[in-house]
Formats: structure tokens, C-alpha cells, sequence
């Protein structure tokens, strides 16, 4: 009751009273362009890493995994290759997106996740934000310069990031394409912060900062006010715009609504946010709240979908199937969902009002995982049948191997005592910016035992010829799901 | 998802994507570049769409529509008017 209540004078202490929109107008002469581009080739796989919301635990997780991309390699023509060298895409949400974040400015090497971990593993978040919450020098601020507390999380994790880089610096060929997930509270949809979208509201992508993508993808709600972005799109943008590409057509008579109910959602969503559909009053501003990320898809793999398959986008593997440069898709969904003890189930006391709404925003975040992992998982499916019928046009030019490799603390083993035990520790660690000792080493551990226990990374390495240092022991008589192409790939 | 095939008799071109615009003699609207080519089968989302060859042939017709449906391939066909 006494944490209720100091987190209820805390949140009124950082109310604020005005709310200033943040705006990086595009200029008459300026211009969105998506100058990302995948450097694929057919003897290195094409690796989508996701990474799931959960505070600093689901950043340490994140980083652990991708270290232990970087202790993988294996032989190209061209000479050894590491894993980490691999990475396409990265997708996330809340805390995956500090870690991917971090990932985009210092790039995947051990050395570099290893410092993250470290870095994020002695930041006390929580004790920051407190500190800042009982300086009456952010009151000040919070009155009168028009700011929220969603700009203190910001501060915060330009402190924990320690950069002030635009999306700009990720907007180049050759590094990954990076996908910061939020959900527009509003629209109820995930806003990804691409070149597209972010043009969409007629703002410059490459101005916006890279801890704003990461503050809107970690904006927990309640706790947290939204971030609110201002739109000043079509027709009143002074500048041209990117195309709308098929988008328009899946709005055209009814036909898209029942060719593709989620792709006419979405081509919807982009039309409202363009401001191109006949009943917006597009002389009127337009406001966007986006929330974590979370709150939609906490596995971040409707953004991961959607880019594998954007018609003319950088990371489509359409044009990839074509040229015969797609031989090993590799999709690690990194889930660092907790499972803290709950004592409700053993007592009959009064349900208290917090208790329900903590109870209610985790089913909600759970419940709408499943669904995008059962989507991701349809996804799998189709795109291993659709491959047979691919081949039968293009022979073995389009066989390539799928490797859905889920990171999920539900998949340890808990046979013995010390198993269960670290197990249940790993659970119960709490969705928090402030980690307890112990945390990093454990997280670290089990990430190392989770990718090498998976079915379908063994056979990644043993088709790549790939050698690194093994940390667990296969599941024996555990086969990857999904089935090799009929032609081996080679 | 769907597989497409544009086919085309001036060569293997790229291939746009786009909006169907009001007349049929106007080109393809607000079109971008799928990244794939012609005469060779690519995945696209099931739903519906407008296609063109991006060439400075002249064919015919300028675009077509058509659905993609999953599990299947939608095949639509352009031809060169002056050979």
C-alpha cells in the first residue's frame, strides 16, 4: 500500500500540466529516402533477431544472445565468417529496444554486448527516476517547460545509451534494418519506426533522435505518459512524400477487406496517418500517442513479417527467393517473458484495485504475444509450402532452409534441484529498470543454454559447418519443425 | 502468402507495384519498385493488388490488378505492342 501510494504522489509530482508535441517537420527541399539496403549472399544466412519488451531483464537477454552469435563461425569462399556478421534485421520492443539500440550504434561484437550488459546490469534506473521525481528542479521543468514524464524516460536512456544519434546514422546500407516497435494508442496499431511511416506523418526520419524510437517503443503505460509526435501530413506537407506503393489498392472498393483483413487494416492505418482518406479533415493537426510497444506485440514478429514480405522493401526476401541469394533464413525470437511468484492463488484476501490492473496488463501483453507468435508461426508454415511451390518453377535456386528459433525461459530444463532453481530465479526476476545482483550472470547463463539446447540452431550449425563453444547439450531425439526443402539447400 | 508472376515478352524487367489509377490509359499510380523481375515467380502477401513492368518498351496493357491468394500463384501477363 505505501509503494501505491508513493507511486501515486510520484506520478503527480511528474504530471505536467502542458503536453508539447515533438515535430521534426520536413522542409520544402526535404526529402525521405530509405537508403537501407541487406548485403545478402547466398553462403551466409540472412538472420532476424526479435527481441521482446520486459525492462532490463529483456535487454540483458537480448544482448546475451546476440554475444553468442558473435562466438559462432563458420567457412565462406570469401573466409571466415561470424554469425554476428549476419544479422539483417532486428526487431523490437521496450526493453529489447535499448539493447537494440545499442546493437545499432556499437554494432554485435561479444565484446560490445558484454559492455551493455554490464552497463545496464549496475544502472539503477528505478533510483534514477525517483532521484529525478524528487528534484523540485524536474518540478519546475514539468510545470513550465511543457514537458512529461515520458521525456525524463527519455533523459534516461540517452544516460543508459549514452548517445545522441539520429535514425539518420541507421539509415545507410550495410548495417541491419532496425525496427522500433511502439503501439499507437489510439489506432490500437504497431507503429514501427521506419522511413515509411515516420514519412508518413511528413517528419524527417533521419533528424528524429534514436533514443525517441527507444523511448516510445519502452513508454509502459500509466506509468509512463505516451509520446506524443504531431502529424502534419498530406496535402498540408510542404514536402514530396515518399510513394504510398500498393498500399491505396487494398483500400480500392471491397475486394481488400476480404483478400486480406490485416493488410487492409494496415494499408487503413497508413491511409489515416497520410491523411488521404476523403472524410479526415486534413486541414485540422493531427496528433499520434504511441505507447510500448508491448502493449500490441511483445514478441515484436508482426513488424518481422511484414518487412520479410514489404513489396520494394530492404528487407524483403521476395527479390532474394529470385536471384538464388536466400539459403538459410534464421528468425530468433528472443522472449524474456517472467512468470514472477504470485501469491493470489494461496489466499482469499481482498483484490485490490492494483493488483487487478497489474493482473489485467500482463494477460493483455501475454494474450497478444500468442497471437503474434501464432501468426509468426502460420508464417513459417506458409512460407515452407509456398517454397515447394517456388522450387518446382526455379529448381534448387529457390531452396532454402527455416530456422524458428524461439528463446523462452519456459523451454529450461527443470529435471534436478538446481535446475528448477535457477529456472524459477530467471522468472521471477521483476520487469524493472533496476536489475539485483546476480541478475546479468544468471540471464547470461541461461541465454547461452537456450540457444544451443534449440533444435533448429544445432541444425543451423551443423548445415553451416559452423564451430563455437558449446554451453548445453541437445534435447535428445528433438528435431527442428520445420522441414528441410525437398533439394538440400546448399 | 502468395506467389506472383509478371510475365512479359521485352525481357526480364523489374517489376512495380502500385495503385490502379482511373483510366487504363494512365500509367501505374504512386507505384515502387517490388525489387523483383519478371518471368520468374516471387512471394508477395495475399491481397489485392496493381502490377506493372517498369520498361521503356511500349506494352499493353499499362497495368493490371489482381488477387493474391495463399497458397497460390497469380500469373498476369503484359506483351510488347512494336516488336
Amino acid at each position: 500500500m505505501k509503494a501505491l501510494l508513493g507511486a501515486f504522489i510520484t506520478a503527480a509530482l511528474l504530471a505536467g500540466c502542458g503536453t508539447k508535441a515533438t515535430n521534426y517537420p520536413l522542409a520544402a527541399t526535404e526529402t525521405n529516402a530509405d537508403r537501407r539496403a541487406i548485403d545478402a549472399e547466398a553462403d551466409r544466412p540472412f538472420v532476424v533477431l526479435s527481441f521482446s519488451g520486459g525492462g532490463s531483464r529483456a535487454a540483458v537477454l537480448a544482448a546475451a544472445v546476440t554475444a553468442r552469435l558473435d562466438g559462432i563461425t563458420y567457412q565462406t569462399p570469401a573466409g571466415p565468417r561470424r554469425l554476428s556478421q549476419d544479422i539483417a534485421v532486428v526487431s523490437s520492443v521496450s526493453g529489447g529496444s535499448v539493447y537494440a539500440a545499442d546493437l545499432a550504434l556499437r554494432g554485435a561484437g561479444a565484446a560490445e554486448a558484454q559492455a551493455f550488459e554490464k552497463r545496464i546490469g549496475d544502472f539503477d534506473g528505478i533510483g534514477w527516476l525517483e532521484g529525478r521525481a524528487l528534484n523540485p528542479a524536474t518540478w519546475v521543468q514539468l510545470q513550465f517547460e511543457n514537458k512529461t514524464r515520458i521525456d525524463l524516460l527519455q533523459e534516461m536512456l540517452g544516460d543508459v545509451l549514452q548517445t545522441h544519434a539520429t535514425l539518420g546514422e541507421l539509415n545507410v546500407p550495410g548495417k541491419p534494418l532496425f525496427l522500433f516497435n511502439a503501439s499507437d494508442m489510439v489506432a490500437g496499431e504497431i507503429f514501427t519506426f521506419d522511413p515509411q511511416t515516420i514519412d508518413d506523418l511528413c517528419m524527417s526520419f533521419d533528424r528524429m533522435p534514436l533514443t525517441l524510437a527507444a523511448t516510445a517503443s519502452a513508454a509502459f503505460p500509466i506509468a509512463f505518459t505516451p509520446v506524443l509526435l504531431r502529424n502534419d501530413s498530406y496535402p498540408t506537407c510542404p514536402a514530396k512524400q515518399m510513394p504510398a506503393g500498393n498500399d491505396l489498392q487494398q483500400l480500392k472498393g471491397d475486394g481488400g477487406r476480404y483478400a486480406n483483413l490485416e493488410a487492409y487494416r494496415h494499408a487503413l492505418y497508413r491511409a489515416k496517418l497520410r491523411r488521404q482518406l476523403p472524410y479526415l479533415d486534413a486541414t485540422e493537426p493531427r496528433y499520434i500517442r504511441l505507447l510500448d510497444g508491448g502493449v500490441i506485440d511483445n514478441l515484436g514478429l508482426t513488424s518481422v513479417r511484414r518487412t520479410l514480405l514489404q513489396a520494394g522493401g530492404p528487407g524483403s526476401i521476395s527479390p532474394l527467393t529470385q536471384q538464388g541469394k536466400l539459403r538459410h533464413l534464421v528468425v530468433i525470437s528472443v522472449n524474456a517473458r517472467s512468470d514472477p511468484p504470485n501469491d493470489l492463488s494461496t489466499s482469499n484476501r481482498y483484490t485490490s484495485l492494483a493488483t487487478m490492473a497489474g493482473a489485467v496488463a500482463d494477460v493483455l501483453v501475454d494474450s497478444a504475444s500468442a497471437a503474434s507468435a501464432a501468426s509468426f508461426s502460420g508464417f513459417v508454415t506458409n512460407l515452407a509450402e509456398e517454397r515447394g511451390q517456388l522450387m518446382r518453377d526455379l529448381g534448387s535456386k529457390a531452396a532454402f532452409e527455416i530456422y524458428p528459433i524461439s528463446i523462452d525461459f519456459d523451454q529450461l530444463p527443470d529435471t534436478t534441484d538446481t535446475e528448477r532453481a535457477d529456472k524459477t530465479a530467471v522468472k521471477s526476476i521483476a520487469t524493472s529498470w533496476t536489475l539485483q545482483n546476480g541478475n546479468v550472470a544468471l540471464l547470461d547463463k541461461v541465454a547461452g543454454e537456450l540457444l544451443w539446447r534449440h533444435p533448429c540452431f544445432r541444425k543451423l550449425l551443423k548445415n553451416l559447418g559452423a564451430q563455437g563453444t558449446e554451453e548445453a547439450p541437445a534435447v535428445p531425439g528433438v528435431v527442428c519443425p520445420v522441414p528441410s526443402p525437398a533439394t538440400p539447400a546448399s | 502468402m502468395a506467389l506472383v508472376r509478371i510475365d512479359f515478352d521485352g525481357g526480364d524487367v523489374p517489376v512495380l507495384s502500385g495503385e490502379e489509377p482511373d483510366s487504363p490509359t494512365d500509367p501505374i499510380a504512386d507505384p515502387v519498385d517490388t525489387n523483383c523481375v519478371t518471368n520468374t515467380p516471387f512471394f508477395f502477401p495475399a491481397g489485392f493488388y496493381c502490377f506493372a513492368p517498369k520498361t521503356d518498351l511500349a506494352y499493353a496493357p499499362l497495368w493490371q490488378t489482381g488477387q493474391a491468394v495463399d497458397g497460390q500463384e497469380l500469373v498476369l501477363e503484359f506483351r510488347r505492342t512494336q516488336k
